[in-house]
């Protein structure tokens, strides 16, 4: 495993949570381009500094990212992934932004966020966004791209 | 009239008359007229489950449609399903809107409703790293 003061480097996953209906196994890609939409400001924590990702290499399992949800909503939550070279050959870069948890919640390692997705860039021109967030969530629909898959609630 | 079936009426010239996709949408087969009336009712079943999400839906701190957004959502599906294909996917977005996507040969659509009298289209072909995009509504 690595810390999370290592060096990034371009082979590291990148993990995702995405949520049962945008992440569904027999649709062609799997995985919605909205699961890469930052949440503004009347989200619970609004992406200020660019949507969140975790990287592999710093986690036990890839399941341990999902350990904050609640616990019946937490099935319901998939994770895919994509590399550093997949987010820089789109344009993109990631940062290191260690997570701060909520009171009563567990920090998880490895966070990072995307500094050119935030609501605040998404939400000055959302069509613009349309095609790069096409193209990761076709990467992010790869074989080998899904870590977890979810269990739609009953 | 209302507005959102006025904005549905303006995305039908948004699409060709003849749905684009047939045969072709996530792999899928022909669809019959009775299949599409089906699929259709199945994504206005998606919709009506919508209307019951609150805030922090996905365990991540979403924001939640309101009613008048997925009732939006719903009148523009009733609208499509007379001679649009069947949506790939109808969810909430995480700023509280509602999306309709459809992969297809030619490219990628989707409508995003963002209010109860605003609905964004965006199209992207195939290959293409250009979006087009049109609001509808006011």
């Amino acid at each position: 495993m690595k810390a999370q003061s290592d060096p990034i480097t371009p082979d590291e996953w990148l993990l995702r949570i995405i949520w049962h209906d945008k992440f569904v196994s027999t649709r062609t890609p799997i995985i919605s381009p909205r699961a890469f939409e930052p949440r503004g400001p009347k989200a619970k924590k609004p992406d200020d500094e660019g949507i969140s990702l975790f990287r592999l290499a710093c986690l036990p399992e890839p399941s341990d990212v999902l350990v904050n949800i609640a616990a019946d909503k937490r099935p319901a939550n998939g994770i895919a992934g994509l590399t550093v070279a997949d987010l820089t050959t789109l344009g993109f870069t990631v940062g290191r932004k260690d997570h701060e948890p909520e009171v009563g919640q567990s920090a998880i390692l490895g966070h990072v966020v995307v500094p050119e997705l935030t609501w605040a860039l998404y939400a000055a021109n959302p069509s613009a966004f349309t095609p790069r967030l096409l193209a990761l969530a076709m990467l992010a629909s790869r074989d080998g791209s899904i870590f977890v898959r979810p269990a739609p609630p009953q | 009239m209302t507005a959102i079936a006025d904005l549905a009426r303006g995305a039908a010239q948004f699409v060709p008359a003849t749905p684009p996709h047939t045969g072709g949408v996530d792999g899928a087969a022909t669809f019959t007229a009775s299949d599409m009336a089906a699929g259709w009712g199945a994504a206005v079943d998606d919709l009506l489950r919508l209307r019951k999400l609150t805030d922090d839906w996905d365990g991540q701190g979403s924001s939640a449609p309101g009613s008048a957004v997925v009732d939006a959502a719903i009148t523009l599906a009733q609208q499509f399903r007379a001679s649009w294909p069947l949506p790939g996917r109808v969810h909430a977005g995480v700023n509280g809107t509602v999306c309709f996507e459809w992969f297809t040969p030619l490219g990628y659509i989707e409508v995003e409703v963002t209010a109860p009298n605003v609905a964004t289209h965006r199209f992207v072909s195939a290959g293409s790293k250009e979006v087009v995009s049109v609001t509808l509504g006011r």
